[in-house]
């Protein structure tokens, strides 16, 4: 349903709302954690990523979805 | 006409250090600070019922306005942490404890963070329905019963405390139209497990719930009471955490200075939380006061007060 160029987006434009900084640099297979990302603020992206998508991430994993990789993933999965 | 006259208020003075405990729950000051918004938690003593911070609270108000004993018609008791094992219902040990008379009403609502919202509209109705002149809403939820010490969701999080609103004919604050939800769907968010006895809290459906259903409902209890926000001089939200008050302050579009947040040395104190922050505000005579509670159930209310 979603490219992957769809969801990085989505998760970049997320992440300059959450962060405040214009410019993003996390890599596909980098974890949001170690880019500075805590649990709270990936809950943030999450809701983020579903207002940008118009998708439902309420039952997706915070820990499984700590990449932009992973969440690409489990957003196929369950939207396929 | 009834509305909120005074408030008292407990907070018990043994304090948990957050920053002391970061190695331990991997954390660190940033998150402390800015996130949770918790420097320190206040709890209960062991030897301290909910009955007990109920009493205290009451105290409190009588040193505002002096001796009311006599002239209450109500209790309510806002807990889901009762004495006990809940039965018999906290309001009524707490009715002998005050020395309250035979014609009093009492009882208990169990209602979390979205009580204190919820509890003055039952008890403003009770009291019209009946005929009453003065009743009591007490908030007193000591979650240090039912905590897991070594879980990090929800031990940095809350503080025991406990209110006691006096609602009366001749308030203060008249409380306007209020707005009341519920998602059973939920139900399973913020939870004692029964063989545990402990509290469990799913931290993103709590979050993503608040974020999508609070601000709705917001904005339904302006436009219900013909208002709009830059009209309201003060929100008080819940104090889930820091996070949650800065996240709604901002997907709401509202000034930082108009939505307190003052819960740093006491911690989530579940239905206290409003009323601990109405006692420092009412004072000031604001003329509309937004009050929104949400959390465990799921369970949401939203209301607004107007100074009279």
């Amino acid at each position: 349903m979603y490219s992957k160029k769809e969801v990085k987006k989505a998760v970049y434009e997320g992440l300059r709302e959450i962060t405040k900084k214009e410019v993003i640099t996390i890599k596909d297979d980098e974890k949001f954690s170690d880019y500075g990302i805590d649990s709270l603020d990936r809950m943030s992206l999450l809701l983020e990523v579903e207002k940008r998508l118009n998708v439902e991430l309420g039952d997706i994993d915070l820990d499984e979805a700590n990449t932009i990789d992973s969440l690409y993933k489990l957003i196929c999965d369950k939207y396929k | 006409m009834i509305g909120i006259k005074d408030i008292g208020v407990y907070i018990p003075q043994n304090f948990i250090d957050n920053y002391k405990r970061m190695e331990e729950f991997e954390t660190n000051e940033n998150f402390i600070k800015n996130k949770i918004g918790f420097e320190t938690l206040c709890r209960k003593s062991v030897e301290e019922e909910t009955s007990d911070l109920c009493v205290k609270a009451f105290e409190d108000l009588q040193l505002q306005i002096g001796s009311c004993i006599d002239l209450i018609d109500c209790i309510i008791v806002c807990t889901q942490n009762p004495d006990g094992a809940g039965l018999p219902q906290t309001s009524a040990i707490l009715h002998r404890k005050l020395g309250l008379k035979d014609n009093v009403a009492a009882f208990d609502i169990s209602l979390g963070c979205s009580g204190y919202v919820y509890g003055i509209s039952i008890l403003k109705s009770f009291m019209r329905e009946n005929g009453f002149k003065n009743g009591l809403l007490f908030t007193a939820d000591p979650y240090s019963k039912v905590l897991n010490h070594s879980d990090r969701n929800t031990e940095l999080l809350f503080g025991d405390a406990a209110t006691c609103t006096l609602l009366s004919g001749q308030p203060k604050y008249l409380i306007l139209k209020s707005c009341f939800a519920t998602d059973g769907s939920g139900w399973d968010s913020i939870i004692v497990d029964k063989q545990k006895a402990t509290l469990s809290m799913k931290g993103k459906d709590v979050f993503m719930f608040t974020m999508k259903k609070v601000p709705i409902q917001i904005k339904q209890c302006l436009s219900d009471n013909t208002l709009k926000k830059e009209e309201v001089d003060i929100f008080v939200f819940h104090q889930a955490s820091k996070y949650i008050v800065d996240n709604l302050t901002e997907v709401l579009d509202l000034p930082e200075e108009k939505v307190p947040f003052m819960s740093q040395k006491v911690g989530n104190t579940i239905s206290s939380s409003i009323p601990l922050i109405l006692k420092e505000i009412i004072p000031k005579g604001h003329k509309f006061i937004l009050l929104s509670g949400f959390g465990v159930g799921l369970s949401w209310a939203t209301t607004i007060l107007k100074k009279i």
